[in-house]
C-alpha cells in the first residue's frame, strides 16, 4: 500500500512534467552569502549568512498559487547580537546561534484568487502599506530592514480582498495575525492617482487597542516629491499609560545626467514624535516597529549607475537631534548573468551617547559587508 | 526674388505633405498596430562582456498603455506598467508597486543602450510627431527616403527629433537616429536599427533592434523578438495595478 502510494505520487508528478500544465509552473529561487566584519570599541566580530531561497509558482487561469522558503546556515549572528541586543531584531529566530546555527522557514506562501469583486489573497503574505522607501510612517510588519543580515523576511498570516479603481487605484482590505495568532490585525488602503500624482489613505488595526491612520502622497513636479503621514493613536505604553504618536516623512528625487550615465539623488526627512530626542531617552527607548530610535532623521542616498556591470551608491544617515550619523559607500556589480555581488562599507561618527557614536555599545566604526547573490 | 519667394511658398508645403505621406505611410507598414503582444530576449553589450535578459510584454497603442515582465532569473517577476506618461514598477522581493518617478523614465533600463521609454512607448509616429523634411539618401546600399520628424508636443513625445531611414521599395525603417533638446539645437543621442522583418499580416515587424546610445563607448544592446503578434484581444485587466501585483 505503502508503495503503491508512493508509485502513484511518483505517477502523478511525472504526469504532471509531461502535460502542457508545466508549463505554468514555475521554480526558482537565489543563493545569497552575505559576510559582514565590524570593528571599533567592541570587540571585532565577524558574521556570515548563507541562504538558499527556493520558490514555486504556478499560475492558473483565475488564481495564482505561490511559496517562497529559506534554508539557511548561519555563523556568528548570537555574537553580533549579544553586542548590542537592543539594537538588533532580526527575522529569523537565530539568536541563540552564537557559532553555526541553521534555520528553516516559509517565508511565503499564499494563493490568489480572482472574482467579480476583486483579488483575495489567503496564506502567508508581506504587507505593504504606504510607499516603499526607508522611512514610511505606514509601514507595518517590515519585508526589509538595513539593520537585519537575513536576506529574506518572514510574511504575516492574512486574507485580503484587493478592489481595483479605475486602472491603477485600489482598495484594500485585510485581516489577519501572527505566526501564532495571538495578535488579530486588519487594516485598509485606498490608492488613488493619475496624470503624475498618487495618493492613498490607510488605517491599521494593530491589536490591544492600537490603530494607526495615515497618508502617503506622490507628484511629480519635474522633481518627484512624496511623502507619508501616520497617527499612531494610543499606540505604546510608556509606562504611565497610553500615548499617541505621530510620523512624519518628506523626500525628493532627481537624476541629474553625468557624462554618459546619471547620478540618482533622493533625500527624506523624517520625524517621529515617539522617538528620543535627548541621550537619556536614546538609552531606555524600546526600538519596536522602527529602525532607529531618534525622534529625526536626515536620509541622503545617491545612486550613479556606471553601465549595466556596475553602479556606485553613498547613503548617509544623521540624526538630526544629536547630529551623529552613518555613511554607507556601496557598489554592486554584475559578474555574470544572474551572478552578482555588493560591497557595502560603514562609518560611523558622533559625540559620546549620542545615538550612532562609535564609543556606544554595539555601534561599530566600521562595517564591511559582502553579499554574493546567485539566482537561478 | 518675389518669384523665389513665391516658388518656396509653394515648394515647402509640397515637400511636407510628401513627408507626413510617407510618415503615414510608415506608419501603415509597420506602425499603426492597435495592440502588440510579445516575448523577447535582450543581450547588453559592453565591450566583450554582455549581460541577457528576457522579457514579455504587451502595448495597447491607441491608449498609451503597456505592461512588461522580466522572466531571466535575476529579474524575474519585475514588472512595469505604463499608463501614458505614468509609470509603475512592481517589485518582487518587497511583493510591493512603486511609482517610478517621472525623470527617471528617459534613464537606462537596466544599464543598457534603451531607456524605459524607449522600451513601452512603441507604436504609431504620426501620432506625436509631425514630419518636418524629407530627402533621398542611401543606406547600406539601398536607397532610402531620410524622413525627419519633429515632436508634436515635447511632454508626450519621448524624443524632439528623430531621423527616419526609410526603404523606398518596401517604407519599412532600417535605422533611427534619436534627438534630444541641446543648448543650441537638438543633438543625437541614440540610434536604432532594424532587421529581420517578418509580416505579421497587415503591417511587418523587426524582429531583431540593434541600440545604441551615442554618448556610450562601445556599447549596445539587441532585443531579439522571439514572439511577435499585433492586434490581438487584450484584456483590459492588463493595463491594471491588479494586474502588476498579482
Amino acid at each position: 500500500m505503502k508503495k503503491n502510494t508512493i508509485f502513484l505520487g511518483l505517477l502523478f508528478f511525472l504526469s504532471l512534467l509531461g502535460s502542457p500544465m508545466w508549463a505554468q509552473f514555475d521554480i526558482g529561487g537565489s543563493y545569497d552569502n552575505s559576510s559582514t566584519l565590524t570593528a571599533g570599541s567592541d570587540p571585532t566580530t565577524f558574521m556570515n549568512c548563507s541562504e538558499l531561497n527556493l520558490n514555486v509558482g504556478y499560475k492558473g487561469k483565475n488564481w495564482r498559487f505561490y511559496s517562497e522558503m529559506t534554508v539557511g546556515l548561519y555563523y556568528g549572528v548570537g555574537d553580533m547580537i549579544s553586542s548590542n541586543p537592543n539594537n538588533y531584531i532580526y527575522t529569523k529566530d537565530i539568536s541563540g546561534n552564537s557559532e553555526m546555527g541553521i534555520g528553516l522557514e516559509i517565508d511565503r506562501m499564499f494563493l490568489k484568487m480572482d472574482s467579480v469583486m476583486g483579488t483575495w489573497t489567503i496564506g502567508r503574505s508581506y504587507l505593504n502599506f504606504g510607499q516603499p522607501y526607508l522611512f514610511n510612517s505606514l509601514e507595518w510588519y517590515k519585508n526589509f530592514d538595513p539593520t537585519d543580515p537575513t536576506a529574506t523576511k518572514t510574511g504575516i498570516n492574512l486574507i485580503s480582498l484587493n478592489v481595483p479603481i479605475g486602472a491603477f487605484g485600489k482598495a484594500e482590505f485585510l485581516i489577519g495575525g501572527t505566526d501564532a495568532w495571538d495578535t488579530p490585525i486588519a487594516g485598509t488602503e485606498i490608492v488613488v492617482g493619475t496624470n503624475g500624482f498618487e495618493m492613498g489613505f490607510s488605517y491599521q488595526y494593530k491589536g490591544y487597542n492600537a490603530n494607526t491612520l495615515g497618508a502617503f502622497f506622490k507628484a511629480d513636479i519635474v522633481i518627484a516629491l512624496f511623502g507619508s503621514y501616520a497617527a499612531h493613536l494610543n499606540d505604546v505604553t510608556t509606562g504611565e499609560g497610553f500615548s499617541d504618536s505621530h510620523e512624519f516623512s518628506l523626500g525628493i528625487d532627481y537624476s541629474f545626467p553625468i557624462g554618459v550615465t546619471t547620478l540618482l539623488v533622493q533625500q527624506i526627512f523624517y520625524y517621529n514624535s515617539l522617538g528620543a530626542t535627548t541621550e537619556s531617552q536614546l538609552m531606555t527607548m524600546p526600538l519596536g516597529d522602527y529602525y532607529f530610535r531618534g525622534g529625526g532623521y536626515s536620509y541622503t542616498t545617491l545612486m550613479l549607475t556606471i553601465d549595466q556591470f556596475s553602479s556606485l551608491g553613498l547613503d548617509i544617515i544623521i540624526n538630526m537631534f544629536d547630529a551623529s550619523g552613518m555613511i554607507l559607500p556601496k557598489g554592486t556589480f554584475n559578474l555574470l548573468d544572474n551572478l552578482s555581488l555588493e560591497v557595502v562599507t560603514g562609518f560611523t561618527w558622533g559625540k559620546k551617547n549620542t545615538e550612532f557614536s562609535p564609543t556606544q555599545q554595539g555601534i561599530p566604526n566600521f562595517t564591511f559587508v559582502a553579499t554574493l547573490t546567485a539566482d537561478f | 526674388m518675389k518669384q523665389l519667394l513665391l516658388l518656396l511658398l509653394f515648394v515647402a508645403p509640397t515637400f511636407s505633405q510628401d513627408a507626413n505621406g510617407i510618415l503615414k505611410k510608415v506608419d501603415a507598414t509597420q506602425a499603426d498596430f492597435n495592440s502588440m503582444e510579445f516575448k523577447a530576449t535582450m543581450e547588453i553589450q559592453s565591450g566583450s562582456r554582455n549581460l541577457s535578459k528576457d522579457f514579455f510584454g504587451f502595448i495597447n497603442d491607441p491608449e498609451d498603455k503597456s505592461f512588461m515582465e522580466y522572466t531571466n532569473p535575476q529579474d524575474k517577476g519585475t514588472r512595469y506598467l505604463k499608463l501614458q506618461k505614468d509609470m509603475w514598477i512592481y517589485i518582487p522581493d518587497a511583493q510591493d508597486v512603486l511609482k517610478i518617478s517621472g525623470h527617471l523614465l528617459r534613464d537606462s533600463m537596466m544599464g543598457s543602450d534603451i531607456s524605459y521609454n524607449d522600451m513601452l512607448d512603441q507604436g504609431s509616429y504620426s501620432s506625436k510627431y509631425n514630419a518636418d523634411s524629407l530627402i533621398s539618401t542611401n543606406y547600406n546600399g539601398a536607397d532610402h527616403y531620410l524622413l525627419s520628424i519633429i515632436a508634436k508636443d515635447d511632454n508626450i513625445a519621448s524624443y524632439v527629433k528623430q531621423d527616419l531611414y526609410v526603404e523606398k521599395k518596401s517604407f519599412l525603417i532600417s535605422k533611427v537616429v534619436m534627438y534630444a533638446k541641446g543648448r543650441k539645437e537638438p543633438r543625437a543621442v541614440k540610434e536604432f536599427m532594424m532587421e529581420d522583418y517578418i509580416n505579421l499580416g497587415r503591417l511587418q515587424m523587426p524582429q531583431k533592434m540593434i541600440a545604441k546610445d551615442l554618448r556610450k563607448k562601445n556599447s549596445q544592446t539587441t532585443i531579439n523578438y522571439t514572439e511577435l503578434k499585433i492586434d490581438v484581444p487584450l484584456n483590459d485587466r492588463i493595463f491594471t495595478r491588479a494586474y502588476l501585483e498579482q
